[in-house]
């Protein structure tokens, strides 16, 4: 339900790929390049070891108008959206698995370093490391190099929001965490199972640092699929670039508790300040409940999100004498409170074609002017073409965010073009 | 260094690798691939598949530098890496695109900027190219520029000297992001045009974050009297194919860059300015170059001319701070605020010239002049007006592995002598390895 699914998905996809060229030459080893997914060397016949390198460059030029107060401002841009290089392994007849990311758009460098045991006979799989996390909702779990709306993302994260839209920018922030995670997966009848549970920092991309909270984040994750798997990472990916011959559904539902969350989203670390209990500094927790579902069949996709994020804790307040307590309006101006809800669709034709429409609704718990979250409106309309598999991608998208709690009524068009490599 | 280790892997498994049945074409979305059965310094790793190539580049440069200001009576001593570059390059599913992405690993993320300014130095390469036949190329992403002095056009690794001319350093970007376009036309006999087109950010890796500014527009004519340069040779400084007939290019460039927010071109977003509604206003900043390379039986020489100039906008009011608060040029007339933007550019003249032959066993000679000539009004990059130095190269296998030792003197301009320093003399001994 993460990346490490979504790698040990791309690794078995890829050795029955590789399998079936090895059963007419039967070698020890293999190396072999995919459309985008990279190249791939397979040693040994035994407990044999599979190394992935996946490259990606995306290039993109934006165009952006803000209409406030009467008056509307163009600006536009040019820009690396993303670059990145990822190496993932598997050993030891899949049972050690590793993956590093290196991202170059942002301030640091390394975005994921995890690694991965196997556990209880092959049905469950331990991490330890950062990676993406398994709380955020479903579209938050896909790698951007996925997403169907092509837009700037920098370190993982996106400063406009338009690669994956409100909720993203609203209630996850960064998708990847450090801690600790499990996962396995079983079969009830026909349906597929995956649940996951984790524990994390709570503080968002900061694994290599030290963090300046004491308290964790917990989580967990269970994804139903009824009709079976999907194709690959198809039930994390919003365009049905796979085709699924036949009607695939998934169910999530996601859950998670940041104890003493120090940022807004609780996906960074030390922003929040100035909460006391007992006259000691502290933070409020934040919770975050996710539902979404994802229905695919010949190149017919449909993904629909919810997410909730409030804050708990008694007895806190914003002075160290405790006189002023922290009201939920209050706390709306240091956490992002609050729900949002995204719908979007998209067909992709035998050609590569996609046409995506999305729309999003975000509505904060309590508003006021200086609230985090702003009853806001997000649509998005988008064309993407996919060549060579998914190795190149050229993508246009049209965005349009209508702020209704500004008192300028602010409004924001976005257009997106851009180019995708994988190599 | 997870690359590090598939190249290890990759080289250590070569032989089963080229095992596999070359009857297998590929098919569809998945191609195998081959190991090139042979290697030669400086050739990478180079992995094949029916279509088209990748090929995975490490080199190294380790520098021990010795540098004093009054005679050596005081010495700075340093080591360092001066290049570890990793390079992947390739068209490894479509002959007519191909990717370069590259990243150096001496650098580091510090930048010269901070907060939302900030940007990260390894990233030196991202880059698409569609070439719809060879002689036209159309190319979207971040590579050295064309659009700077013929010195940038050679890679680091195939320079001469240890580091480029202070003309270069003073007015070149080197990295930009932007569309570009190549193209190469015969226009009678052995003469080649070949014309650059640039439309990028004016910002370099800076403007990955956040572009301030418009964009820089910049033209680039290379032309060819005597037909190409052997084996690419007009990307190398030094003539190692000891060309059998002289071969020239003479280059013209010209740019203006819509909107400058850092003194040449190199951390965008450094410097900001603002009008009476604080709404951003940048000065345009102009270069034009004139440059050369020639090339005959192991002797080379390349020389370039280049001069900018600044269109300050007379709605300037103040300017931003790196944190982002505005500062109004208060009690600053004018004239008095288009001259402190000016300070902060680099404004001027300078021309760079270089020869050096390469003697048949493999040792080469090399001399390099470089003057600059700065504005009334500018940033202060021109303290050391004159530059001489001179180097001696042994090369063990062409560039691919080289020892270089290299003097440098840089003069201070004569207003700025003292009676115990006149410049600065710099020692400099490199070994460069390229995989």
């Amino acid at each position: 339900m993460n990346l490490i699914y979504v790698c040990t998905l791309l690794l078995v996809s890829t050795m029955v790929g590789a399998q079936s060229v090895s059963n007419l030459v039967p070698k020890d080893s293999t190396l072999l390049y995919i459309n985008g997914e990279g190249t791939f060397l397979r040693l040994g016949k035994k407990e044999g070891a599979t190394f992935n390198l996946a490259s990606t460059i995306q290039s993109g030029f934006q165009f952006n108008q803000l209409d406030s107060a009467s008056s509307k401002t163009n600006t536009n841009r040019l820009s690396l959206n993303l670059v990145r290089i990822s190496f993932t392994a598997s050993g030891l007849s899949d049972k050690v698995s590793l993956g590093v990311v290196n991202d170059f758009t942002g301030s640091s460098g390394l975005l994921e370093g995890w690694v991965g045991i196997s556990v209880l006979n092959n049905h469950g799989k331990l991490t330890l490391g950062q990676r993406q996390t398994n709380t955020n909702n479903r579209l938050a779990m896909a790698d951007e190099r996925y997403a169907s709306v092509m837009a700037q993302s920098l370190a993982g994260k996106s400063n406009d929001g338009i690669v994956y839209g409100g909720l993203m920018q609203n209630f996850v922030g960064s998708t990847r965490e450090g801690g600790i995670f499990f996962e396995t997966n079983f079969n009830l009848n026909k349906w597929r199972i995956y649940p996951s549970v984790s524990i994390t920092t709570g503080k968002g991309q900061n694994f290599f640092t030290t963090q300046s909270a004491p308290g964790f984040k917990y989580g967990g994750r269970i994804d139903v699929m009824p009709l079976g798997d999907f194709k690959k990472n198809g039930a994390f990916v919003a365009d049905d670039i796979y085709r699924e011959s036949k009607p695939k559904l998934a169910i999530g539902i996601a859950g998670s508790y940041n104890v003493q969350a120090n940022s807004p989203i609780g996906s960074d670390n030390g922003i929040i300040a100035g909460i006391y209990k007992g006259g000691v500094a502290t933070d409020a927790n934040y919770r975050k409940l996710v539902a979404d579902a994802i229905f695919k069949c010949n190149g017919f996709s449909l993904v629909g999100e919810y997410i909730n994020g409030t804050i708990a804790g008694k007895n806190l307040y914003t002075n160290s004498i405790g006189t002023k307590q922290l009201t939920t309006q209050i706390a709306s101006t240091l956490y992002n409170i609050g729900s949002a809800f995204n719908v979007q669709g998209s067909y992709i034709n035998t050609d590569g074609w996609a046409f995506n429409v999305r729309y999003a609704h975000i509505t904060p718990e309590n508003y006021i002017a200086t609230s985090l979250v702003h009853n806001q409106t997000w649509f998005t309309g988008g064309i993407n073409k996919y060549l060579s598999g998914n190795a190149l991608k050229i993508g246009l998208n049209v965005n349009y965010i209508q702020d209704n709690n500004s008192v300028l009524l602010k409004k924001m068009l976005t257009g997106n073009l851009a180019i995708q490599l994988i190599f | 260094m997870a690359l590090l280790a598939m190249v290890s892997f990759l080289l250590c498994k070569s032989i089963q690798a080229q095992e596999i049945d070359s009857s297998l074409a590929s098919s569809g979305n998945v191609h195998i691939l081959r190991l090139q059965k042979s290697y030669r310094l400086g050739e990478g790793l180079l992995i094949r598949s029916s279509v088209g190539r990748i090929t995975f580049n490490q080199s190294i440069q380790t520098a021990f530098i010795d540098s004093s200001s009054n005679g050596f009576s005081n010495n700075n001593i340093g080591l360092s890496y001066r290049r570890a570059r990793l390079t992947m390059r390739g068209n490894i599913f479509d002959k007519n695109i191909t990717f370069n992405l590259r990243v150096n690993f001496s650098s580091n993320y510090a930048s010269a900027t901070t907060g939302s300014r900030s940007f990260n130095n390894e990233l030196e390469e991202a880059l698409i190219q569609y070439s719809p036949s060879p002689t036209h190329a159309i190319s979207i992403g971040l590579r050295a520029d064309y659009i700077d002095s013929r010195e940038t056009r050679i890679e680091g690794e195939d320079q001469d000297f240890i580091g480029r001319s202070a003309v270069s350093s003073a007015y070149d970007a080197v990295f930009d992001y932007g569309i570009r376009y190549v193209g190469k036309y015969k226009i009678g006999g052995k003469q080649i045009l070949k014309p650059y087109l640039s439309l990028t950010t004016g910002e370099s890796r800076a403007g990955l974050q956040k572009n301030y500014g418009g964009l820089k527009y910049g033209i680039r004519i290379d032309y060819y009297p005597f037909d190409d340069f052997s084996h690419g040779g007009d990307a190398r400084a030094i003539d190692e194919e000891r060309e059998p007939t002289p071969k020239l290019v003479i280059g013209a460039v010209c740019s203006i860059n819509k909107g400058a927010s850092s003194a040449a071109g190199v951390n965008g977003g450094r410097y900001l300015y603002g009008d009476a509604n604080q709404n951003i206003v940048l000065p345009d900043y102009t270069k034009c170059i004139l440059d050369y390379l020639f090339k005959y039986r192991g002797f080379y020489s390349l020389g370039s001319i280049i001069a900018t100039s600044a269109n300050v906008p007379t709605s300037i009011t103040g300017s931003y701070k790196v944190s982002g608060a505005f500062t109004p040029f208060t009690g600053l007339s004018t004239h008095q605020i288009d001259s402190t933007v000016r300070s902060f550019l680099n404004l001027g003249t300078g021309f760079s010239f270089q020869a050096g032959y390469l003697f048949k066993a493999n040792w080469s000679l090399s001399g390099r002049y470089s003057f600059l000539n700065n504005d009334v009004y500018t940033a202060s990059f021109a303290n050391n007006n004159k530059n001489y130095s001179v180097i001696l190269t042994k090369y063990l296998s062409g560039n691919n592995l080289k020892v270089q030792a290299e003097f440098d003197y840089n003069q201070l301009q004569t207003n700025l002598q003292s009676t115990t320093s006149k410049g600065t003399c710099i020692g400099q001994l490199m070994f460069s390895v390229n995989l």
